[in-house]
């Protein structure tokens, strides 16, 4: 692929991303703007009222004490009451600890609501948050309207609250609210401002806060173990890349650390302790696994940190487990190893993000901006926990966290879309080098198919000028002479002619295919030169019996073969005034074997080869020779038999 | 198989341009009592207007004309001249060239080196219906097949209606003695069959052969208006 055409799928893959976030974004801005528009609509319709004030009572006490039924009018009307703002926050006593442990305080707030105007509709309170380490109640008139359910710690307290006043027929607005909260010295307590108005006022307000502190939460941390399991999946089928296993155990690390945003208010089935306990212990792997996520995703090795890391989170999650009574109870030390983990957290992030900036690529500053957002978040979540800022605040660090989620998710998209690319290119890569592979070898077999050519055409060239030169030439040239010395009769001339175009028949087929049979060739002979036998009145008898095919038989091989068989034959016709020839074939040890049996006057074999005349026989065994086969002649009075012996299996010729 | 003329005489159609050959041939059915010349043409085009005359028994042909190829001619004379035994004059009677010609129509050869007793005898033989056939022919025909029968097999039906286009076991014998360098006369003996048999077996392997050609198939279709 081109740079043009990467630069354009990169283009493609940013675009994508940013259509994705712009789709989220304008989903939400959809559903802000419907959601305020209908507020506004509500607002203007029916007012609710917001307490910006109330009539305070604090009570010190000894250990938490469940709210009465029903309060004297005297305990109301008793000295001490005063004025205070809402919000309202008690900071942390923590030198409160050290000497009065287990004392608690109970807050008293008043509204007073006599003068009230609420027209015919039924009326509500709305307390946006409220927050304490103990018990809320609620009381109208003295009468105990409402009580906090669970434990003194999951108490349900970043639930928002939303209780009818006089829900009943007919029944009247109280005259005053009062609302009792006991809480711990050195944990504090916080009440937001309260609301009194018809449900029309109150609802979407209660249902917008409830979704924001505490579903947006579950759902997003929710989804976020979901795709975790997801990811679990993947590594169980992809063991090398431990990045998905991380990225599950983050999911579920974040599913627990969140529990405690959205869970309380009911009935656990678990202790106070082991849900701090799990709410201590999953922050501390959070974070240890972020580090882990982030080191992946950075391509980084950190190895020593890491394990340093797991080894402190695993000693702190042993350590603490609720029964052993190596610590004292978390609910105490939680904040102070909140504060603790802030430092930490920022330390292993500035590493991994010094050692990423170094990469300097998008995905580093996306983590960076998390990053920041994610410090911001905890400092105003700490701040708000020990009721530093106004207690009408939200949580802030489930978004942070469930951010972790949405970073990871962005980059393991940009990688998925990376490693398309890089799939894509590598196939187009590979098929480039193939094709090129392809062609070069196209080149060199046709390379070699010319050299080949080349070379068979020059053997050929080489076969037939040495066949012509002892064969067809020789013949015109006996014959030029012969007519040019005047001694040439007609008859004489025309045999030379005859043999000289038997000769041409036989080069002409040795250039046909005979595909290794040496049947065929002797046939083609037979075929050639059987006429002239008949012709000469020789009764030729055929009593050939089929031979194994001749792997090394070819053009060059096969003349030699036709003309030791045509001078064989020539022999006769000229010589021996033989009547009858058998012509057999048949195997002999290793051997084909060809024999020419003649009923002629036979000839001295010595006498011959030693003669002028012999240059035939020579000829023969010379041929013969060069095909590794071998020539006999066995001459009597009765007649002479040749034979022609030849290898089975292919040798190299000679 | 051609029907007898009305006289008793073979009338011998020669396309050849060879001035020698052509006297060393006509003068040799001049001098036979049962042979006659019908016509003579030099050319290609000579020839393919012979064509549109009568008929003769036996059409002699060379594929190398001064305008063309005789394999034209002989194609021709299939369909115009449809009883006519078609032969090839050739110098070798070379595979390459005898088998083109078997496959335009042609049912035998004739070699011009021949003696012209030897010739005569050729030209009475393919007229009573033999067929000259060399081993190197046979194996070529036999090869074919061999391919033909593979193909037809993977086809459901045959190109052709009524005449088989794969050889029978008994033609099939023949062409492999034939490569053995057997006589008609020696395979009669093998098979026992009279030598006129053999001749026909050989006849129709050279009319299987022509179906099969390619060459007719586009004479075909050209001669039905497909092409």
């Amino acid at each position: 692929m081109t740079q043009a055409h990467r630069s354009k799928w990169r283009c493609q893959g940013s675009w994508r991303q940013c259509a994705c976030a712009r789709l989220i974004f304008a989903f939400c801005a959809l559903v802000w703007s419907l959601s305020l528009a209908g507020c506004e609509q509500a607002v203007r319709e029916t007012p609710a009222t917001q307490w910006r004030e109330a009539q305070f009572l604090s009570v010190p006490g000894r250990g938490y004490s469940r709210p009465p039924a029903q309060l004297t009018p005297e305990f109301l009307a008793q000295e001490g009451w005063k004025s205070v703002g809402l919000p309202s926050a008690f900071k942390r006593d923590v030198l409160a600890a050290a000497g009065l442990e287990g004392q608690t305080l109970t807050d008293w707030y008043r509204l007073d609501l006599s003068h009230f105007n609420a027209g015919h509709e039924p009326q509500y309170l709305y307390i946006p948050r409220w927050k304490t380490v103990g018990q809320v109640a609620i009381y109208a008139d003295g009468r105990l309207l409402y009580a906090s359910q669970g434990s003194m710690t999951l108490n349900g307290y970043n639930h928002p609250l939303l209780i009818p006043l006089n829900a009943a027929a007919d029944e009247l607005l109280p005259m005053a609210v009062t609302l009792r909260i006991d809480y711990l010295r050195n944990s504090g307590s916080a009440l937001s401002t309260v609301w009194v108005g018809p449900a029309k006022a109150l609802v979407w307000r209660y249902q917008l806060r409830q979704l924001v502190q505490t579903q947006l939460p579950f759902i997003g941390s929710g989804a976020f173990l979901a795709v975790g399991f997801f990811a679990l999946a993947i590594w169980i089928k992809l063991r090398r890349d431990s990045l998905y296993l991380i990225f599950f155990a983050t999911s579920v690390m974040a599913f627990l650390r969140m529990l405690h945003y959205h869970v309380g208010g009911g009935f656990l089935p678990l202790s106070d302790e082991w849900m701090e306990w799990i709410k201590t212990c999953s922050l501390i792997w959070l974070v240890v696994f972020c580090h882990c996520l982030m080191e992946r995703l950075h391509r980084l090795s950190m190895r020593g940190v890491t394990r340093f890391l797991m080894l402190s989170a695993l000693l702190w999650s042993a350590v603490t487990v609720p029964g052993l009574g190596i610590l004292p109870t978390l609910t105490l030390l939680t904040p102070m190893i909140n504060i603790l983990m802030v430092p930490v957290a920022a330390l292993i992030f500035y590493d991994a993000l010094r050692k990423g900036f170094r990469q300097n690529s998008r995905e580093t500053w996306v983590v960076a901006g998390w990053l920041f957002i994610a410090a911001l978040c905890c400092i105003y979540d700490l701040l708000l926990q020990t009721n530093w800022v106004s207690p009408e605040g939200i949580y802030t660090n489930p978004y942070a966290i469930v951010g972790v989620f949405g970073v990871t998710l962005y980059i393991m998209y940009g990688r998925y879309v990376g490693a398309m690319e890089n799939i894509e290119q590598a196939n187009l890569h590979l098929a480039q080098r193939l094709s090129i592979r392809e062609a070069e070898l196209m080149a060199s077999h046709a390379r070699l198919r010319d050299i080949e050519r080349i070379q068979m055409l020059s053997e050929e060239r080489q076969r037939l000028t040495q066949d012509m030169h002892d064969g067809l030439g020789s013949s015109l040239v006996t014959a030029l002479r012969a007519v040019e010395g005047g001694d040439m009769t007609q008859a004489l001339l025309g045999d030379i002619l005859k043999a000289c175009i038997d000769d041409l028949k036989l080069t002409i087929d040795s250039m046909e295919p005979i595909e290794a049979d040496l049947l065929l060739l002797l046939a083609t002979l037979r075929f050639r030169l059987g006429p002239r036998l008949k012709a000469a009145g020789v009764r030729l008898n055929w009593e050939v019996q089929d031979i194994p095919k001749l792997s090394w038989l070819n053009p060059r091989s096969g003349l030699h073969i036709l003309r030791i068989f045509q001078e064989a034959f020539a022999n006769i016709l000229k010589h021996t005034r033989a009547t009858e020839v058998h012509v057999r074939t048949g195997m002999q040890g290793p051997n084909v074997v060809v024999s020419i049996q003649d009923n002629g006057t036979g000839f001295d074999y010595e006498a011959v080869r030693l003669s002028p005349k012999g240059r035939g026989l020579h000829n023969q065994m010379r041929r013969a020779q060069a095909i590794n086969g071998s020539v006999q002649w066995v001459s009597g009075p009765l007649g002479t038999q040749f034979t022609l012996l030849l290898p089975l299996s292919g040798t190299e010729e000679r | 198989m051609p029907t007898p003329a009305p006289s008793t005489q073979i009338r011998v159609a020669l396309v050849e341009d060879d001035v020698e050959v052509q006297h060393a041939i006509v003068s040799a059915i001049e001098a036979s009592a049962d042979l006659c010349m019908a016509c003579l043409a030099n050319t290609r085009a000579e020839g393919l207007l012979a064509l549109q005359g009568q008929a003769a028994d036996v059409l002699l042909v060379d594929l190398g004309l001064p305008d063309g190829s005789g394999l034209d001619v002989i194609q021709a004379a299939r369909h115009l001249w449809p009883t006519c035994a078609v032969m090839v004059c050739t110098t070798f009677a070379d595979e390459a060239h005898v088998m083109k010609s078997l496959e335009a129509g042609a049912s035998g050869y004739l070699l011009k080196d021949g003696e012209a007793g030897d010739m005569l005898r050729e030209i009475r033989s393919l007229y009573a219906g033999g067929s000259p056939i060399s081993p190197m022919i046979a194996r070529k025909i036999l090869t074919h097949f061999r391919k033909e029968s593979l193909t037809k097999a993977l086809e459901p039906a045959g190109r052709q209606g009524n005449i088989p286009s794969v050889l029978s076991v008994r033609e099939t014998e023949v062409l492999e003695l034939i490569t053995k360098g057997f006589t008609a006369d020696e395979i009669a003996k093998v098979m026992q069959v009279s030598t006129h048999t053999v001749q026909t077996y050989v006849r129709r392997i050279y009319a299987k052969l022509k179906v099969n050609s390619k060459a007719e198939a586009i004479y075909e279709a050209r001669y039905q208006g497909l092409v």
